[in-house]
């Protein structure tokens, strides 16, 4: 976050309070920070692992993936990926980790996560129903009911990802700052004790 | 017909995590490296190898077809995924470090020696759990 911090240092202020910090998202160039690509790859693959997981666990494991085609769980992945990346850059273009009160993170957190879902949805349901609908095979209405009902579910499950992610992300970021071994120089708060 | 191109992404991605953690382990704990910029770099790398590693790993999931949890491989692979658990989660905590230190000292600098301590038991952490979790793939792909 050096590119997140020093490039924001300026911007901090601002940002912690919910206003949108100006700078650009990475610092050396890059369309995201390290923090973002980090958080966001962390997310994901503690999502997947963890519903990967708990399908082996019950014994589902193989009836869930026996029914998915490679390439297309590939798709998928990349996917949600990439909504992972957007979500956690948009929250913090708005507010800054480490800085931030939770309060107002973990709000970021559920509104990400609830765009998230309603977008991994809607991509979901682009890709499998539009050449079905196209093809006469479905009626339109059918579809935007179940797809209504469908958002407002992704959109529960999306916050809930959301805020458990904000959490753990915090939590992570707590206890990075708690390990960092004291610096060498400390003269840059030595004179304000004085 | 996906299943070899997969297999390989799976164990390019490994190598090259397993490969530069300790290449940074060795690195930081003999003093060749008094920098946070290769480590910067490389968690690039590493984060976008462990989103590799996940997807490629459930895709060779899906092609096994995998037992349940009471058989013995079961068994296995339910270590190995609390293992990765493990790992992703530790990892985050070490990138977190790094970057929290970057802001502190900046990239360029010499690094304080409790600093490059620190980095170096990370990367060697990293390095052995990446190693546990290759001997938990060649169980499971072997018996």
């Amino acid at each position: 976050m050096a590119e997140d911090q020093s490039g924001r240092m300026g911007v901090d202020k601002t940002a912690t309070e919910g206003e949108p910090a100006r700078s650009a998202e990475g610092g050396d160039g890059r369309p995201v920070s390290l923090v973002t690509w980090t958080l966001a790859t962390f997310d994901t693959a503690l999502f997947v692992l963890l519903g990967i997981l708990a399908a082996h666990a019950s014994g589902g494991l193989a009836d869930l993936l026996g029914g998915l085609n490679t390439l297309v769980g590939v798709a998928v992945f990349c996917y949600l990926w990439a909504l992972f990346v957007l979500a956690v850059r948009w929250v913090h273009s708005r507010v800054t980790l480490g800085n931030a009160p939770l309060q107002t993170l973990v709000l970021h957190g559920v509104v990400a996560g609830c765009a998230t879902g309603v977008a991994f949805l809607l991509g979901l349901f682009a890709v499998a129903l539009v050449p079905t609908i196209q093809s006469g095979g479905v009626r339109l209405q059918a579809v935007l009911v179940v797809l209504l009902i469908g958002a407002g579910v992704a959109a529960v499950v999306g916050g809930v990802v959301g805020l458990l992610a904000s959490l753990l992300d915090t939590a992570a970021y707590g206890l990075a700052g708690y390990l960092l071994p004291e610096a060498g120089n400390e003269q840059v708060t030595e004179p304000r004790r004085q | 017909m996906a299943a070899l191109p997969i297999r390989t992404l799976h164990v390019l991605a490994m190598a090259a995590l397993v490969g530069g953690t300790t290449v940074l382990w060795y690195s930081y704990r003999s003093g060749a490296i008094t920098s946070l910029v290769p480590a910067r770099q490389f968690e690039w790398l590493f984060w976008g190898g462990v989103g590799v590693l996940v997807f490629t790993g459930v895709g060779n999931l899906g092609a096994l077809g995998p037992p349940g949890p009471g058989t013995n491989w079961g068994r296995t692979l339910l270590v190995k995924l609390t293992v990765v658990v493990g790992l992703v989660g530790g990892s985050v905590v070490r990138t977190l470090l790094l970057v929290q230190a970057s802001d502190r000292e900046g990239t360029a600098g010499d690094l304080s020696p409790p600093l490059r301590r620190t980095l170096s038991r990370a990367y060697g952490a990293t390095a052995a759990v990446l190693l546990s979790i290759v001997v938990l793939a060649e169980v499971l792909a072997h018996g």
